[in-house]
């Protein structure tokens, strides 16, 4: 039996496709967007089908973006010999709002997974060691996350590079701020440890 | 009670929503068990360093309607060279995959346990392909898949100079016998004795052998016929050590 008219029913499964979403929560954003004024609908619709038909990767970097080559690649200002390599798009973003990062970017558009089956081919590594043909990189440093697929990618980065005669440096491990040491696990606290600095 | 102890090796972390992560433990306790670990992947998560594949830690567990949950995790061993070097993470991931694909959720194995545990600390320090090796035999036998090494396991006689693996068989066959059966894997007797030692000796006094590459090849082949037999699949795992050209 169909509880609600076609259009609203289509409404509501196609929001419960989305991540985290399930059905009452479909419902409750559908019902939203028809109690709400019709601009507030048509400016979402347009909005996504703007960012879906417009958005694509970087032909450099293969970041997220709307022009063949992405703000931060095109940037003269950014220092094109120092390569950050990370995993996701958002893990772009995060190392951008530190603002103490001032090169620019390779997206890998995933990582390697051991226990999950691997396909090298799916990432965007040749993208990256063809970028450093050239002999204008200097360093690449890789920004993967500190898990076992981040770790391992990094690792397999750095067997691939490091015969280019490019320096490879991985982000450093330890404490995050507000933290205390008792929590602490020993793996954190040594890497800690062999990134002290002086004060 | 509803909250209750164990001592267990994480075999698997899969991300779900945020910070969260779905936990396959192999524990002394309990066997194999799946649990939720809320917001461990926040940077301020006390469990974060526990949670991490490859630990092992005591973790003190919540029942919950579908999984139980982590309530506190407290780290006891990290084993820190095998996230340092490629080769160590792609074997570790292996033997983790193999004790999640042979065993049971909630069925106690206190020796797949300490066989896990024994062979994490020793990646690195052992020969890793002959480890890896032992570790698939005495897996097999302590979960009942063994393959039978000792006599003809279809009609019971020695096995003679040449004597033929077969994986429907479910181990060695003698020349006479294999004669009679289709996509056997002829070895030496080399392979079959050093098969043998593997399971008897302890882990520890593996890098007295030397056996060679033949061997080591006929081992592999045959210990992975008779996985991939059992189990209906191939260890997603084989194919990042192939990348990674360590498939040996």
């Amino acid at each position: 039996m169909r509880y609600y008219a076609g259009p609203v029913a289509r409404l509501i499964d196609e929001l419960a496709r989305l991540p985290g979403i399930g059905n009452k929560t479909a419902q409750r954003l559908a019902f939203h967007l028809l109690n709400a004024p019709p601009e507030a609908a048509h400016n979402l619709a347009r909005a996504v089908t703007e960012a879906r038909d417009s958005v694509r990767f970087c032909k450099i970097c293969a970041n997220l973006t709307d022009s063949e080559v992405c703000q931060i690649c095109a940037d003269p200002g950014r220092d094109q010999t120092q390569i950050c390599v990370v995993g996701e798009p958002k893990d772009l973003v995060a190392m951008e709002k530190t603002r103490g990062y001032k090169g620019v970017y390779h997206v890998l558009q995933g990582v390697l997974s051991p226990l999950n089956g691997v396909d090298a081919d799916s990432l965007t590594i040749r993208q990256l060691l063809a970028r450093l043909e050239g002999g204008r990189v200097r360093e690449v440093i890789l920004a993967t996350n500190p898990n076992v697929e981040g770790d391992a990618t990094a690792l397999y980065l750095a067997r691939l590079i490091k015969p280019l005669g490019v320096k490879v440096t991985r982000i450093a491990h330890g404490l995050p701020v507000g933290a205390h040491l008792e929590y602490a696990d020993e793996m954190t606290l040594a890497k800690a440890l062999e990134g002290r600095r002086e004060v | 009670m509803r909250l209750y102890k164990v001592s267990a090796l994480v075999l698997k972390a899969v991300n779900i929503r945020e910070a969260d992560l779905i936990l396959t433990l192999f524990s002394r306790e309990r066997g194999k068990i799946r649990v939720l670990a809320y917001g461990a992947c926040k940077p301020g998560s006390r469990k974060r360093g526990a949670v991490q594949p490859f630990s092992c830690a005591n973790f003190l567990l919540c029942r919950g309607r579908d999984l139980d949950t982590v309530s506190q995790a407290d780290l006891q061993e990290m084993f820190p060279a095998l996230r340092e070097r490629l080769d160590l993470l792609g074997y570790a991931s292996y033997l983790a995959e193999l004790v999640d694909a042979f065993t049971a959720e909630g069925e106690a194995a206190p020796a797949v346990f300490e066989l896990l545990q024994q062979s994490f600390g020793l990646l690195g320090h052992i020969q890793t392909a002959l480890l890896t090796r032992a570790f698939e035999i005495k897996l097999l036998t302590l979960l009942g898949y063994r393959p039978c090494l000792e006599s003809c396991v279809s009609c019971g006689g020695a096995l003679g100079g040449e004597p033929v693996y077969h994986a429907g068989a479910g181990g060695m066959l003698c020349p006479r016998c294999a004669a009679l059966q289709h996509g056997g894997l002829r070895c030496r007797r080399g392979t079959v004795a050093t098969l043998r030692l593997l399971l008897r000796w302890d882990l520890r006094r593996l890098n007295r052998l030397r056996p060679d590459d033949a061997i080591r090849r006929e081992m592999r082949q045959i210990l992975r016929r008779h996985m991939e037999y059992h189990l209906e699949r191939r260890m997603k795992s084989l194919q990042f050590l192939r990348l990674i050209g360590e498939d040996y």
